[in-house]
């Protein structure tokens, strides 16, 4: 690519900083390559090779940035997650290219009372599962979607049909919680309980409104820890790869107009995070240490066990496709997305491609 | 200080053989040292003569600390005995249920219309903790695949002879169980494996370490895991593990209950970063176990002792159960047993509530 040639040649490096590119990124709170890119500096290496300038998108003022990180809407965003908000922009509001996958997700987890007496999904015939609502109409409801997902999965392993157990909504204002911040370790920092135990589902479950919640891995560890709940489903212990698909695999993104303009800023991202992925893939308990900072998890040792089967390094294989495309298909069918498309022609492998050439015979530290 | 610097305590400890830090802490001294500082004195209960040995379920002396399954523990409470609860430790899963290779026998469904094995010891001096683990797993295996016990015939194991450590004092548990009899099971366990290859059953539960070991031989199988479910509470078997004191030395020298304590921790946190090196001291105080079991457990469980509201959930349901199984007689307040000034202590919590000596 001579973009990418011309602007990593010294010359053209220090060229007058008025033609810097400015980029802005958002990351979830996530297990991605990106988010240890980041911690490391890499990404503004990478970024500086190409004359290019990274801003945090949750830096903007008055938290600018927050709906933002959901709809996709600035024309010069990466924005690297939770699959369920990227699927829905390339849907339905601003034109992206898919550019990397991370199969880093988990199934998720049913939460019942430690003294319900209920240890099997199937022993909950009949009973309610709690919900989460958003009322918030600006951006798309993902922590519904995937906990509706998980919901169902979780009943059909256990041979139970929707219709035989009753889904309470638990509606949430669903506002933002964080104060603008200039990278997302100091953003998700800020609140110190880490919303580990919250949420109106877990409320209403305490409360017996419910006798079961949806729950990912990280939050049923503290939930587990209080003795009051238990997790009854776990739906990573299936052979199934499909019953995984919960916001995931993570999507890396990126403006279609911005990607076709600036080619080389776009493998400059992808080689901070394949960069990153190799450095996690070798150095996973120092990766913990860095998602800590990064996610809600309970502790280091707990993500370390969590990813050491992992692959960091972002691809675009075609089982992460068809998950991706699973995932579409249940967001269409379920009225979260509106349009549909063909996420095979939404990827684009090409900047991937050459970001691994450009790495040929780099250290990987 | 204490008044009495000039005089030692004399304590004595016991060990179940089960995955506790309380086996590392003797092994690599540091109980010993940690009592000396404090000026108290250290014996194993088995290193006196025999005849005392019941105090290992009953925990009636006024000087001991008890480690190990949660059943004598509670039911000892239940009887009136005066502890206190200061540490517990959640490392088993449910275990297994397990039939014979060729049966034809493959989930605890196939069972209706069978026989499972229900051991019963013939003595009555201390409660049948190995029938209540057994009943415990059995009942909850049979819930779980949808069979009533009704469905099934539950028939008793009875053992007559002694089912428990006897013989000459020794000086330590991996001491006592490495003697042969123990190494062979011929105390407890083998009325049930022997009654299953015999036919006299067609299913018999038991704890995965031994599991593995029995399967190994190639003429049993396990056809149910309590372990493979998330539920937590399915995994109550004699556990969380108890480390309970009598009340009268955590009154009159609560220094030396915080003693033990610190030796505890300090092999808990030694075990996550010796695995290997904790997983041979533990298989010279797990006779039967199988070596695989040893070293995946003290990697995948937190032996550091803790009172989390986790586990003394787990305490209360084990109490339930013995309650309603008739196990126990006299009911008691869980959280009223476990006093949590001694570990906070240990750990050196900010709030001192315990008097300065």
């Amino acid at each position: 690519m001579s973009a990418l040639l011309e602007t990593t040649n010294a010359p053209a490096r220090v060229a007058a900083r008025a033609s810097l590119t400015e980029v802005y990124y958002t990351i979830c709170p996530v297990l991605n390559a990106a988010n240890v890119a980041v911690e490391l500096g890499w990404l503004d290496e990478e970024f500086k090779k190409v004359g290019a300038r990274a801003i945090y998108l949750r830096s903007l003022k008055d938290n600018a940035g927050w709906i933002p990180h959901y709809t996709h809407s600035l024309p010069n965003l990466f924005r690297d997650g939770g699959s369920i908000p990227t699927i829905q922009a390339k849907a339905d509001l601003t034109d992206t290219k898919l550019i990397g996958l991370t199969a880093t997700q988990s199934g998720g987890q049913i939460v019942v009372r430690t003294d319900s007496g209920f240890h099997r999904v199937a022993d909950l015939k009949g009973k309610r599962f709690g919900l989460f609502k958003s009322l918030n109409k600006e951006k798309i409801d993902f922590a519904r979607a995937s906990a509706e997902y998980g919901i169902i999965q979780a009943l059909a392993v256990s041979g139970l049909k929707r219709s035989e157990v009753e889904i309470v909504d638990l509606e949430e204002a669903d506002e933002p919680v964080f104060q603008p911040a200039s990278k997302p370790s100091e953003l998700w920092s800020q609140n110190a309980s880490r919303r580990l135990l919250g949420g109106k589902d877990v409320e209403a479950l305490k409360e017996r409104r419910v006798e079961a919640i949806y729950s990912h891995a990280a939050r049923s560890v503290s939930l587990v820890a209080s003795g009051e709940f238990k997790v009854i489903e776990d739906l990573n212990r299936y052979p199934d790869w499909t019953l995984r698909v919960a916001n995931g695999p993570l999507t890396a993104a990126v403006n279609t107009e911005f990607a076709e303009k600036h080619p080389e800023v776009v493998v400059a991202y992808l080689r901070a995070a394949i960069r990153a992925g190799h450095w996690i893939n070798a150095h996973r308990e120092a990766a913990a240490e860095i998602f800590q900072r990064v996610t809600f998890s309970p502790n280091p040792k707990w993500i370390a066990r969590t990813i050491a089967e992992f692959d960091f390094v972002p691809n675009l294989s075609a089982q992460n496709l068809v998950a991706t495309e699973i995932e579409k298909n249940f967001l269409i069918d379920h009225g979260y997305v509106k349009n549909d498309f063909d996420v095979r022609k939404w990827a684009d492998a090409s900047f991937l491609e050459t970001a691994h050439k450009d790495l040929v015979g780099v250290s990987r530290t | 200080m204490s008044r009495k610097t000039t005089k030692s305590t004399e304590v004595i400890y016991t060990i179940c053989p089960v995955l506790v830090a309380s086996h590392v802490a003797v092994a690599k001294g540091w109980l010993k040292t940690e009592l000396a500082k404090v000026k108290a004195d250290l014996k194993y209960l088995r290193s006196l003569p025999q005849e005392e040995w019941l105090t290992h379920f009953t925990h009636a002396r006024s000087n001991q600390f008890r480690d190990g399954g949660n059943i004598p523990s509670i039911w000892a409470r239940s009887e009136g005995r005066k502890t206190r609860l200061i540490g517990l430790t959640f490392s088993t899963d449910g275990g297994q249920i397990l039939a014979r290779v060729g049966s034809g026998i493959n989930r605890v469904s196939d069972l209706k219309g069978k026989r499972i094995g229900l051991f019963q010891r013939a003595a009555t001096d201390r409660v049948d903790f190995h029938r209540a683990v057994v009943e415990h797993g059995i009942l909850a295996a049979l819930e779980l695949n949808g069979v009533k016990p009704r469905e099934v015939k539950l028939v008793d194991l009875r053992l007559e002879g002694p089912d428990h450590p006897t013989g000459a004092p020794v000086n330590s548990p991996a001491e006592l169980w490495n003697r042969p009899a123990e190494r062979n099971l011929a105390s407890l366990y083998t009325r049930e494996i022997g009654a299953l290859l015999a036919g006299e059953v067609e299913a018999i539960y038991s704890n995965r370490g031994r599991s593995l070991t029995y399967q190994a031989q190639g003429n049993v199988k396990a056809i149910e895991d309590l372990g493979r479910y998330p539920d937590w509470t399915l995994q109550i078997a004699n556990s969380p593990f108890t480390l309970a004191v009598s009340e009268e030395l955590a009154s009159e020298h609560p220094e030396v209950v915080v003693a033990y304590l610190k030796a505890a921790i300090k092999a808990g946190r030694w075990i996550k970063d010796h695995p290997l090196e904790a997983a041979g001291i533990f298989s010279k105080v797990l006779p039967g176990w199988d070596a695989g079991v040893v070293a995946e457990s003290v990697t995948r469980f937190d032996l550091v002792p803790s009172l989390s509201p986790q586990n003394l959930a787990g305490i209360n349901i084990e109490k339930e159960f013995l309650l309603k199984h008739g196990y126990i007689k006299n009911d008691f307040d869980v959280n009223d047993w476990a006093d949590p000034r001694f570990i906070e202590e240990a750990l050196g919590g900010k709030s001192r509530v315990l008097p300065a000596w």
